[in-house]
């Protein structure tokens, strides 16, 4: 008999819990919409089912059998409810690296559009400059970059 | 020959601030105009030199930025 369990935390990030579950050990493999784990049970290998919001961990009540398969490769077998409850903290501490990680790219984002937006601005200024018949000096200071325009009338 | 000088400067992000010199009157506003982009002017400080017909020296300073 298979069963479904719903954990408090929704696995709605599938790097994220592949991370995670990769930091407890369990390896994964991607089948279409589907995570399918090296842990083993009566019917065969337990996944993750994506059910169009989160993730939903499927496998057989009977994890005798789990047992037996896990220990014949020479790998201790946790229970279901043991690791739900390992993986469920080890996804929110994977989901937490990941909201570094965008914030993060956030910032190089904005960082790479300021100093887009900063060159733009001296390009375009030189060469309004030099079309009006300005001679150009360039200089920075504290980060700003000068700009000396001169012209005899 | 006089000499007309425009010193901007570009801050960290991307406003201009435009002091201009050597300028009669209001000129200093349209030689600004032609070299700074559409950016949106935030303000104008003039100085005393700038109500004169003619003068040899104009300090006027223009501040731009994104609106």
């Amino acid at each position: 008999m298979s069963v479904v369990v719903k954990t408090l935390t929704p696995f709605t990030e599938c790097n994220v819990l592949i991370e995670a579950l990769a930091s407890l050990n369990v390896s994964t493999t991607v089948n279409g919409n589907n995570i399918i784990t090296d842990r083993h049970d009566y019917q065969g290998q337990q996944c993750f089912v994506w059910n169009g919001s989160a993730y939903l961990f499927q496998y057989d009540s009977d994890e005798l059998r789990g047992r037996v398969i896990n220990n014949a490769i020479h790998r201790q077998y946790t229970p279901t409810r043991q690791f739900l409850s390992q993986l469920e903290l080890a996804y929110k501490a994977a989901y937490q690296q990941h909201l570094t990680r965008l914030e993060e790219a956030e910032k190089q984002r904005l960082e790479q559009e300021r100093l887009a937006r900063v060159e733009a601005v001296r390009v375009n200024a030189i060469a309004k400059a030099k079309a009006q018949g300005y001679r150009v000096k360039e200089q920075k200071k504290n980060g700003k970059i000068q700009l000396v325009l001169t012209r005899t009338v | 020959m006089a000499e007309q000088k425009i010193t901007l400067i570009i801050d960290e992000d991307g406003a201009i601030s435009a002091k201009t010199q050597g300028f009669a009157g209001n000129t200093c506003l349209e030689a600004l105009d032609e070299i700074m982009d559409e950016q949106a002017v935030t303000s104008i400080r003039k100085t005393d030199e700038f109500n004169h017909d003619v003068v040899r020296t104009v300090d006027n300073k223009v501040t731009q930025g994104r609106s």
